[in-house]
């Protein structure tokens, strides 16, 4: 049974220390944002980013698809990844919109199969 | 005709498309009544890069001033007009059904960051898988909450909206609207009032922008 | 559309309102311009991590996907303690061995999130 106690014990440690890299990690971000601010980025560059940004959401992302697929035009990017990107895009609109149903019934997670 | 046929958009509208098409090649329609497609052929279809998609936006806001029109993902094409005709006669009710719903209206894009600290100090150990749960379960709920702050009042101003995808780690709030284009600009004032009174969130809106994220199915 | 933003000394802005200046929002833009720009990895070394990239991105996004239907069932009361206890534990044994193929792979938790280029992050 003490294994047991310092298999969790580890664990927890270990838990421990990713959430502080990830206070860390928060924090620096924050940091670089604001230094961004004082150093004075232009407010013409930030714009145009997140405009950028949006723009590719809407246009590889969203609009109308025929045939099923984008065409010819994005040979630069992988299928494998357009397939994934439209399976999370999907997995997510189940989230969203079957969640509470999919939550009612179903298989509960076993420990034994990690 | 060799090459293909660049897809802008699908419209209802019976009038000439304004402008042209990437590469200044001239736009057409493609009649499949009641519906049509604008076009325009090339010989190749275009290479991906910021420039063209640029220019493809140009394109798709020009047909804007048609009147209702479902803009196409980009490089969307066909090799011959008779593929999209049919295809446009094989979805025709999709089509009618999704220009109804955002004729009038356009899209708009919001983002925030929401600045939910992490929270206090790490638990006691071992820490039990409960435990773990938990706080887990109360994170999400901070960070949900401080979502619908944003949201709500955004929704209330729009026709329909694509609600924000709950995030985990990333605390990242992107949603869209379809507002009508006379509320374009209350809704702006709107999300600068939000920006400058919610604590820890930075919000930051785009558009108006042709209705990409409303072409299929209904949202509201 | 009428409100044509053409005098902004910016060429493409389409901001409409608030404040576009995000942290995250750098990482996306920067991934975002290496894409456009056609950086292409070819290297194999960098072929082989990204398909550890890959795998481990598929494990972390199926985590958290489970671990958001555990919460909505806790709230929606539909677990026992036991059950909870038991979730709880698997959760934490996933989120160690996701840490142990980290380490294994070289890989930190800003890699963790695949570019799909153009098309965005995976999570």
């Amino acid at each position: 049974m003490s294994e047991q106690r310092e298999q969790m014990q580890r664990r927890s440690e270990e838990a421990a220390r990713r959430r502080d890299r990830d206070r860390d990690a928060w924090r620096k971000r924050n940091e670089a944002s604001r230094e961004r601010q004082e150093r004075g980025v232009s407010r013409a560059l930030r714009d145009r980013d997140v405009s950028l940004l949006d723009l590719v959401d809407r246009l590889l992302d969203g609009g109308v698809v025929i045939h099923g697929d984008i065409t010819l035009a994005v040979a630069d990017v992988d299928l494998i990844y357009v397939g994934l990107r439209a399976l999370i895009a999907s997995v997510e609109t189940i989230e969203r919109d079957v969640g509470i149903s999919l939550s009612a019934k179903g298989p509960a997670l076993k420990a034994s199969a990690l | 005709m060799s090459g293909v046929l660049y897809v802008y958009a699908i419209t209802d509208s019976l009038a000439q498309p304004r402008g042209t098409g990437l590469g200044e090649a001239p736009l057409q329609r493609i009649e499949s009544r009641p519906l049509a497609g604008i076009a325009s052929e090339h010989a190749v279809p275009p290479e991906l890069d910021e420039k063209v998609l640029w220019e493809h936006e140009q394109v798709v806001e020009n047909l804007m001033s048609m009147g209702a029109i479902l803009p196409l993902r980009f490089g969307s094409s066909v090799e011959h007009a008779e593929a999209l005709i049919a295809m446009l006669a094989e979805r025709r009710e999709e089509f009618l059904a999704a220009l109804e719903r955002v004729r009038g209206a356009v899209e708009i894009s919001v983002r925030a960051e929401v600045s939910v600290a992490p929270t206090e100090a790490p638990p006691p150990r071992p820490q039990s898988g409960t435990a773990y749960l938990l706080r887990r379960a109360e994170e999400e709920r901070r960070e949900r909450d401080a979502a619908e702050l944003v949201h709500q009042p955004l929704a209330a101003l729009a026709r329909g909206c694509v609600p924000p995808a709950s995030t985990h780690d990333r605390r990242q709030f992107k949603a869209a609207y379809l507002v009508e284009e006379s509320g374009v600009e209350a809704f702006g004032n709107r999300v600068g009032e939000l920006n400058t009174d919610l604590e820890g969130v930075r919000i930051s809106s785009t558009g108006p922008w042709p209705p990409y994220s409303f072409v299929a199915g209904g949202s509201t | 559309m009428s409100a044509r933003r053409q005098t902004r000394p910016a060429r493409h802005s389409k901001l409409l309102a608030g404040d576009p200046d995000f942290a995250p929002l750098g990482d996306e833009l920067e991934r975002l311009d290496g894409a456009l720009r056609r950086r292409v990895n070819a290297d194999r070394e960098n072929l082989e991590k990204g398909l550890a990239q890959l795998v481990l991105t598929l494990i972390e996004l199926l985590r958290q996907l489970m671990e958001r239907q555990a919460l909505r069932r806790i709230e929606g009361g539909s677990l026992t303690p036991d059950e909870i206890e038991r979730l709880g534990e698997t959760f934490m044994l996933l989120e160690e061995r996701m840490n142990e193929l980290k380490e294994a792979f070289e890989i930190e938790d800003e890699d963790l999130n695949l570019d799909l280029g153009p098309l965005g992050r995976l999570i």
